[in-house]
């Protein structure tokens, strides 16, 4: 677009003349949006010149468009030019049907400044509205869920039995795999941490007692609720958040039917009955991990390991890792579900619901586990 | 291009031309060697019952599904045959409104008009805000509007704000996908009085796949109707009334219970 200044002229141009008896702007060659910096700056170039034009001529103008027209009539008019009266000379029919557009809405392009970005105090604001608005559903669904479980449990025929399964599988069966090879891993990566320190002083033994402690009491509620958390969490948001979009939870609700029943029930039943039961396939798992590790490395042979594991691992520290588990899944679930219901009416909005359904599912989850922790250090278990 | 110097001439004035266009889908054949021309500064109107792939027509024309067999000429570029940056070039040549508007929804309304000028041109900002109210403008939109986000408005106002962008980069021709449906009779009637406006006024050249038959009477100059994979009817709407096709027939008898005076000539007050 950088073209030579003798082309710059030969392509258009523009200039101030008499004719007539009036100061016309003569426009030529092509005034299109393609060169519109360009004629931007051959409009500069003729800065005061522009003010007291009377009329425009453009015999010799090649085409025009709404852009080019635009760019005349907003200089002439800050020239100092009366668009309004200002005559039009020698345009063909179509040029002069874009230039009078063009001036007719004229007034439409002006800065109205109809937008102003918030200042800081008037965001922050708003950001806490939002918060305790959130919160606040959140609440409210997690009455609405308490409700209709209890409603369920008076009359079982309300549970939909089939979407149960549907979800019982798809939060449960299907999430294993993933939660088997994680916790695994990790049971290998803190039996070999563990047993580092633990040959300095000849305590290989002990190893046992600290990865079963830790694994089935802490990381293994903790890891599988995460993954839960970022697998069917996210997943409720999507799902809900969809048929909030294509109106199915407005027509389930038209239909007489409560949406917390046939929606977040099956959800939260679903994940509250799967996830202890994750937890202690990873439980399982993460100790496989730590077996292998302490076979290899600490020649702790499987057998001594699971010996020393009836000794060490006393069962109220896996039943509290277990117990733990249905508390975290119910706060998932209906984050997951209220994030979902709660989806505007666009598309953007699932993602950003859905990322906002993995964050608060685990800033909740590591909450709660804080909590238990202090609970339970302070009535001695 | 040497080689057909004489087509290109020809070419110049075909801002579509597509021959022998051939989509299936699976077992499905949707177009069986369809042809379809239009010329600068038509206004064309595209009807056909479901799944006679108009729309995909369209898609097909502007670069976004590839036709089966077929040859599509776009601005005189071969859509399907042409390298990259040629159909680069087209794009910046024509507008498309899609059906739901197709709104970038992270953006304002303002945002989604500037971002194809941000895109291809370098322009000052102050600039670029004027366009853009010139193109909010231009589409019916007040300027208020231009601080909203998509999800902000109502229906009739998304298409608006999708015509506003499809509008920004001074296109020569403007494809619309059912730019009425979904809206009501009055608002849809306004879209018409704008379509009619865009192309008699800014000289655009349109093609608008639609079902409303107030638009099809009331503005189109040409209609073009797709039936079991080609054009079945081609010309203006008493031509195409009096075509003998079931479809056609039925399609237009909902009209046959009008006043007298007919509805070509009521529709049109101003005779053009």
């Amino acid at each position: 677009m950088l073209a030579s200044p003798a082309m710059v002229t030969s392509d258009r141009s523009c200039r101030v003349e008499s004719r007539d008896g009036d100061r016309t702007l003569v426009l030529e060659g092509v005034w299109r949006l393609a060169d519109l910096r360009a004629l931007a700056a051959e409009l500069d170039r003729l800065g005061a010149e522009l003010a007291g034009v009377a009329a425009l001529d453009g015999a010799a103008l090649q085409a025009i468009d709404t852009a080019g027209a635009l760019l005349v009539w907003s200089r002439l008019r800050a020239g100092g030019a009366d668009a309004a009266t200002l005559a039009l000379r020698g345009f063909v029919p179509a040029h002069q049907r874009i230039v009078t557009l063009v001036r007719e809405r004229l007034e439409a392009t002006e800065d109205g400044d109809a937008h102003r970005r918030p200042g800081p105090f008037a965001r922050a604001g708003h950001a806490a509205v939002d918060f305790v608005g959130t919160l606040h559903g959140h609440v409210a669904l997690l009455g609405l869920t308490v409700v209709e479980i209890g409603r369920a449990i008076l009359r079982p025929g309300l549970v939909r039995w089939r979407e149960l399964a549907t979800q019982l599988a798809q939060t449960g069966v299907s999430a294993i795999p993933v939660v088997i090879l994680v916790t695994f891993l990790i049971g290998v990566v803190f039996a070999y941490l563990l047993g580092l320190q633990a040959t300095q002083y000849g305590a290989n033994i002990f190893v046992v007692d600290g990865v079963a402690l830790g694994m089935t009491r802490e990381f293994s509620p903790l890891i599988v609720a995460t993954i839960v958390a970022g697998r069917s969490g996210a997943a409720f948001t999507a799902q809900l958040g969809t048929m909030k979009l294509t109106e199915e939870i407005d027509a389930i609700r038209t239909l007489g039917l409560s949406a917390e029943q046939v929606l977040v029930l099956p959800r939260v039943l679903a994940l509250v009955v799967t996830l202890p039961l994750l937890v202690f396939v990873g439980d399982l798992a993460g100790l496989a991990g730590a077996m292998l590790i302490a076979a290899g490395m600490l020649d702790v042979t499987p057998q001594t390991f699971i010996e020393r594991l009836h000794v060490a691992l006393d069962p109220r520290h896996y039943l509290i890792g277990l117990g733990k588990a249905p508390v975290f899944a119910l706060f998932i679930a209906v984050i997951g579900c209220r994030m979902g219901i709660a989806v505007a009416r666009d598309t953007r909005s699932i993602g950003i619901n859905t990322t906002s359904t993995v964050v608060q599912s685990i800033v909740v989850v590591i909450l709660l586990d804080a909590v238990f922790a202090v609970l339970f250090q302070r009535i001695g278990w | 291009m040497s080689a057909d110097g004489a087509a290109d001439a020809r070419d110049d004035d075909l801002v579509v031309d597509a021959t022998g266009v051939v989509t299936r889908f699976g077992a499905q054949t949707v177009h069986e060697g369809l042809q379809l021309r239009i010329r600068r500064g038509e206004l064309v109107a595209l009807i056909g019952g479901s799944g006679t792939g108009k729309s995909v027509l369209l898609r097909e024309i502007i670069g976004l599904h590839r036709p089966d067999a077929g040859r599509v000429r776009l601005l005189g570029t071969d859509v399907w045959n042409a390298p990259a940056h040629e159909l680069a070039a087209v794009r910046r040549r024509f507008g498309m409104m899609f059906q739901e508007g197709a709104l970038f929804s992270s953006l304002t309304v303002a945002a989604n008009v500037a971002a194809p000028l941000r895109e291809h041109l370098d322009l000052p900002e102050d600039l670029v805000d004027r366009l853009v109210r010139l193109r909010l403008s231009l589409a019916g939109l007040p300027p208020e509007a231009g601080a909203k986000m998509p999800s902000q408005l109502s229906g009739g106002m998304r298409k608006r704000a999708a015509i506003a962008r499809a509008l920004a980069l001074e296109p020569e021709v403007l494809f619309l996908d059912e730019p009425t449906s979904g809206l009501d009779p009055i608002t849809a009637r306004a879209f018409d009085e704008l379509l009619r406006f865009l192309n008699r006024d800014l000289g655009i050249t349109v093609l608008v796949v639609t079902h409303d038959l107030d638009t099809l009477l009331g503005i189109a100059r040409r209609i073009v109707v797709l039936g079991r994979g080609r054009v079945i009817a081609d010309g203006d709407a008493d031509a195409v009334v009096g075509v003998d096709d079931p479809w056609i027939q039925s399609y237009f008898s909902s009209r046959r219970q009008l006043p007298a005076g007919g509805y070509a000539r009521t529709s049109r007050p101003d005779g053009t």
